[in-house]
């Protein structure tokens, strides 16, 4: 389960480099609202955040919170790139009809990352739900 | 390379994108060689806005060549992946 932790965090990390790396541009182009820049720092603390926690617990709490910021992140890159989503609230029309290198490795990264989360918390719930959790009660 | 862009003079017909921002010449000569040079980690477009006098791809890293119209006259330039980004070139 421990180098399950590790990719995971690995994954979200190189999500959440490739995101602070992009932020700047981002946020030159997409300035509305609270900026695509400032939304790609918010995604990258936060995976940075869920892949600490996956690492440093390993709960079924963290694989679920991993597998979520993974979702959410595959989501709207996927979103972005087909779909001409306009401004919504807060957050910037960051409509992008074009893959290349570094969004795909981001985009790879975050589906990783997604279903190793899964696995984990279903080896999780499985660990709970098994012949020990009996012997517990 | 954006040091000899930013210094160059407009006969040299280059443009740099940095940051999602288009650093244009003053003027290029109509149907000169334009050299694009993206520093992006994105891709952009040199797009004319309207008639499609020109429209090439810069991948990131990437320098590109294109030919400048030859009518002179200012041409509006959009990046068709980013809609923010804009510039003016003028030919002539």
């Amino acid at each position: 389960m421990l180098v399950l932790r590790i990719l995971i965090a690995v994954a979200l990390i190189v999500s959440a480099v490739i995101h602070f790396q992009l932020a700047a541009g981002f946020q030159q182009a997409a300035p509305t609202g609270i900026g695509g820049g400032n939304i790609f720092r918010i995604q990258g603390a936060v995976a940075v955040l869920a892949a600490l926690y996956v690492l440093v617990r390993g709960t079924r709490r963290s694989y679920l919170l991993a597998a979520l910021v993974a979702l959410a992140s595959l989501a709207a890159v996927i979103a972005y790139r087909y779909v001409q989503i306009p401004t919504l609230g807060p957050i910037p029309s960051m409509y992008e009809p074009v893959w290349y290198t570094t969004k795909t490795i981001t985009a790879v990264a975050e589906a990783l990352a997604l279903v190793l989360a899964l696995i984990g918390y279903t080896l999780r719930r499985k660990s709970h739900t098994g012949p020990q959790s009996h012997v517990e009660r | 390379m954006s040091e000899s862009a930013a210094a160059a003079p407009a006969e040299e017909a280059v443009i740099t994108i940095a940051d999602f921002e288009y650093q244009m010449p003053e003027s290029i000569a109509p149907g000169a060689e334009v050299t694009v040079i993206n520093e992006d980690d994105a891709p952009h477009t040199v797009t004319a806005k309207g008639e499609g006098e020109f429209n090439v791809e810069a991948g990131p890293g990437e320098t590109v060549t294109f030919t400048a119209p030859e009518k002179a006259g200012e041409y509006e330039v959009i990046c068709t992946y980013h809609p923010q980004m804009s510039g003016m070139l003028v030919i002539g």
